[in-house]
């Protein structure tokens, strides 16, 4: 649990395994995972521009999703991170949208 | 977090009414491979289970607040594998090194995979070793034909055992075969008769062990088939419940960037979980020597692994979905956008 808080922690959730210093289901860590993370946050923004919310980085283990009246709800990971997107902006999170696609399609890419 | 290789395997044996689950239980509890198992059933049937350890759990399900059938936690599985737990840490019963639980023969299985997997206190000690329909060859047809828990009991399966094989003629068994192939191309298929298989193939369902994985990718990755199961999708009979379960392999050339394909497959499984039956590839991921394999079930999604060599000399991304009337040419694109916004990553 989050001292701060009180949010139940779950473990690593599986999209932040998997690269090459994440081996056998173990996390990465130190400046690696917070690099790892920001780039993330850059990413998922990319992905809101349409959006009337963002996401930013919190302790790095939670993330914050930011309405733009001002209300924040915190989540643990990616999953209930579309949730809490969908619950802000009243807009369904489908990466098969079509408008969406389009506009990832003219994005400037993004990096590290 | 715990090792994933360390935690305890659980094998899910599923499978319709009288499809032959505690047969094969049986003849698989005899063999070596399965001498340090526990084991835990919903019911005693009339086939008893002659095994030191077997335990009965009662049903009672929890569905959580999205309403979403997969994402339900089997109360009744969790205290039944906890308190397993608690006596082989007392020493109250022998250090089992691995699990098989076989479900009732009308549940739909991805409960108690949700259930493995996500739960916090259980993903600490076990993890799901695989999972092991068994489908009557006499009866198969008729059950995926009436009932839509026998689909989803063979979309989710690492291993389809045919069993009473010897009941049925050539042609039956085939064509219940080719049904069950265009429903999930990506499983291994195993024929039995009396519960008589070849147990260590049909435990190599072990989605956790990459020494064993190369194979398995391999057979995944077989195109063909999963272009045949493609091709025969248009089946016009609206009473059959896989009617529009069709299955596609989506290839990416360029290399994957993985924080891009973590915030996509999250995002389509958060909007059409229900609908991606499974998903299941090999990716070259940016900045990675070794492949990563992915394989998910619905809403649930196994921690990657990452395999010593490549299966074959094409280093394509490849993932292979089975998905109930979706847009595949859809997915193809939206992955191919989402990764190409995080192309510039170093």
């Amino acid at each position: 649990m989050c001292g701060l808080c009180g949010t139940l922690m779950d473990g690593p959730h599986w999209s932040e395994t998997g690269t090459d210093v994440a081996r056998d289901g173990v996390v990465s860590e130190g400046r690696q995972r917070y690099l790892e993370r920001a780039y993330r946050v850059r990413l998922i923004n990319r992905v809101l521009e349409r959006f009337s919310c963002k996401a930013e980085d919190w302790t790095g283990g939670q993330y914050i999703v930011r309405g733009l009246n001002g209300a924040a709800d915190v989540v643990v990971n990616l999953p209930q991170l579309w949730k809490a997107v969908e619950a802000c902006s009243g807009r369904a999170a489908d990466p098969l949208d079509p408008e969406l696609i389009a506009g990832l399609e003219r994005a400037e890419p993004i990096s590290h | 977090m715990a090792v994933y290789s360390r935690l305890i395997p659980i094998f899910v044996v599923t499978g319709f009414l009288g499809s032959g689950k505690t047969t094969l239980l049986n003849h698989m509890l005899r063999h070596s491979s399965l001498k340090d198992a526990a084991v835990l059933i919903n019911e005693f049937g009339a086939v008893g289970l002659d095994h030191f350890l077997v335990k009965k759990m009662d049903e009672n399900t929890v569905l959580l607040s999205s309403g979403c059938l997969c994402c339900t936690i089997r109360d009744d599985l969790k205290s039944a594998i906890l308190e397993l737990n608690s006596r082989r840490e007392r020493g109250e019963v022998p250090r089992y090194k691995r699990m098989v639980v076989e479900t009732t023969g009308l549940a739909d299985p991805t409960p108690i995979l949700y259930t493995l997997m996500s739960d916090p206190v259980l993903r600490n000690h076990y993890r799901l070793g695989g999972v092991i329909t068994t489908v009557d060859a006499a009866n198969g047809m008729r059950q995926l034909n009436r009932h839509v828990e026998s689909v989803r009991q063979a979309t989710v399966a690492d291993r389809i055992v045919i069993t009473k094989s010897d009941l049925v003629s050539p042609s039956v068994l085939t064509g219940l075969e080719a049904r069950l192939r265009r429903i999930n191309p990506t499983a291994d298929y195993v024929r039995g008769n009396f519960g008589k298989v070849d147990v260590r193939r049909v435990l190599r369902a072990d989605v956790y062990d990459p020494s064993k994985k190369a194979a398995d990718v391999k057979h995944w990755l077989d195109l063909e088939a999963v272009k045949a199961a493609h091709d025969h999708k248009h089946v016009h009979d609206v009473n059959r419940h896989d009617q529009h379960i069709h299955s596609f392999v989506v290839t990416i050339d360029r290399p994957l960037d993985w924080t891009a394909f973590g915030v996509w497959l999250t995002m389509l499984l958060h909007r059409h979980g229900q609908q991606v039956l499974r998903v299941k590839g090999i990716l070259n991921v940016k900045g990675v020597d070794a492949p990563v394999i992915i394989n998910g079930v619905q809403h649930i999604v196994h921690p990657p692994i990452h395999l010593a060599e490549w299966p074959d000399d094409d280093r394509r991304s490849r993932i292979v979905f089975i998905v109930d009337d979706m847009n595949g040419a859809l997915i193809e694109r939206s992955l191919a956008a989402f990764n190409r916004v995080g192309a510039a990553a170093a």
